[in-house]
């Protein structure tokens, strides 16, 4: 869901920047000396994991891992997906600098949702949080594919259409998130529940 | 599941890589996303150099395009894959120039050569023209070869490479976090 340069209209690159610049200095407030190394691994993680493509039949698919950022680090996905996506534009040209600002709200502000919504249930035992986590990797990516749609909105294009056209398109992905998702949750409170915490 | 994934082919992809060559009068343009994948379908717009769209066509099942040389001179193709990617290819002049096919060889081809100048401006014209074919034949296979190469993905040091960044920037946050609790 990287947006390419010169598609959109300067005013929503000009409005993505901004937002995306608040939200990452409310993001490098919130990430206190414990979280950093956190949020440099989940950054890692979140860059290599859309340049790994699996093969699936015919076509390739690969992870987003927004849902997992956004549910362990809150408002410190902005500053992480800031700099995976700097060295995406950067080292590969997917998206652009220009373009940087609307590409990490896409991503991150549906981990900073994720993280209000889900969080607290994944916390959780039982089915509750599986469902919950579950929940956060594909609500995630689903949100990722309506901020996509709204963004190209601005261009002339039909909302609806685009958005229904991704979300289509994106629904296995969202599927394997969840999944992918629950067994990080379960996986970090059995091995390190304080980074949770 | 795997109906679904079959269905949503391209979307995955992060940008769209263009690659163009002239052959002759013919300009032809195929577009690859990086993940590899052929960009089917996909719009294609031919710009001037004042940016005015000069034609505009769709790709086939092969990700390719192909155009006749329009009489202004093209300077760059964009091709729009949908869902906002887009790439773009710049032709420089040099590329468009070999294009010309000289008027005068198709005009004497095939007339006995007599040994005055004129024809001897023919000889050469005609000479020219076959060469241009010939070395339009035999490079198709190495532009093809060019358009695979033009664009690849992502090897295992850049993605170190780009964790290498990221661990940089750690040690920064680290840092300047230390520092405030010194204070």
């Amino acid at each position: 869901m990287h947006i390419s340069e010169g598609i959109l209209s300067g005013e929503v690159l000009a409005v993505g920047t901004v937002l995306a610049v608040a939200g990452t200095a409310i993001g490098l407030k919130k990430l206190d000396y414990d979280k950093i190394a956190g949020a440099g691994i989940l950054a890692s993680a979140f860059f290599v994991a859309s340049l790994i493509h699996y093969p699936v039949g015919p076509s390739s698919v690969h992870l987003i891992m927004n849902g997992v950022v956004g549910l362990i680090l809150g408002w410190g996905a902005f500053p992480a997906m800031l700099a995976a996506l700097t060295l995406h534009a950067v080292m590969f040209q997917y998206g652009g600098i220009t373009v940087l600002g609307v590409n990490t709200l896409i991503m991150a502000v549906p981990a900073v949702l994720c993280y209000g919504l889900f969080r607290r249930f994944a916390l959780k035992g039982g089915r509750v949080a599986t469902a919950a986590a579950f929940l956060t990797g594909f609500c995630a990516v689903l949100f990722g594919a309506v901020l996509t749609g709204a963004a190209l909105m601005f261009t002339g294009k039909e909302f609806l259409e685009v958005t229904v056209a991704l979300v289509g398109s994106y629904f296995p992905i969202m599927i394997i998130e969840g999944i992918i998702t629950v067994f990080c949750v379960e996986f970090l409170k059995k091995v390190q529940p304080e980074m949770l915490g | 599941m795997l109906l679904l994934v079959v269905l949503a082919a391209s979307a995955y992809a992060h940008g769209v890589n263009v690659f163009t060559w002239v052959e002759g009068d013919t300009v032809f343009t195929t577009g690859k996303f990086s993940s590899g994948k052929k960009a089917v379908n996909s719009l294609v717009e031919v710009l001037d150099r004042d940016g005015r769209v000069l034609l505009t066509g769709k790709t086939d099942e092969k990700g390719e395009f192909s155009f006749k040389m329009p009489s202004t001179k093209p300077a760059k193709i964009l091709l729009k894959a949908g869902h906002g990617h887009m790439g773009e290819w710049v032709l420089r002049d040099e590329d468009v120039a070999g294009a010309e096919v000289p008027e005068s060889a198709v005009k004497h081809s095939g007339e006995a050569v007599a040994v005055n100048s004129q024809s001897q401006e023919a000889l050469k014209a005609e000479i020219e023209a076959a060469v241009n074919n010939a070395l339009d034949r035999k490079l198709r296979p190495v532009m093809a070869v060019l358009a695979e190469l033009s664009a690849p993905g992502p090897s295992i040091s850049d993605i170190i490479g780009g964790i290498g960044y990221i661990i940089g920037l750690v040690g920064l946050g680290a840092y300047l976090n230390s520092r405030k609790k010194q204070k």
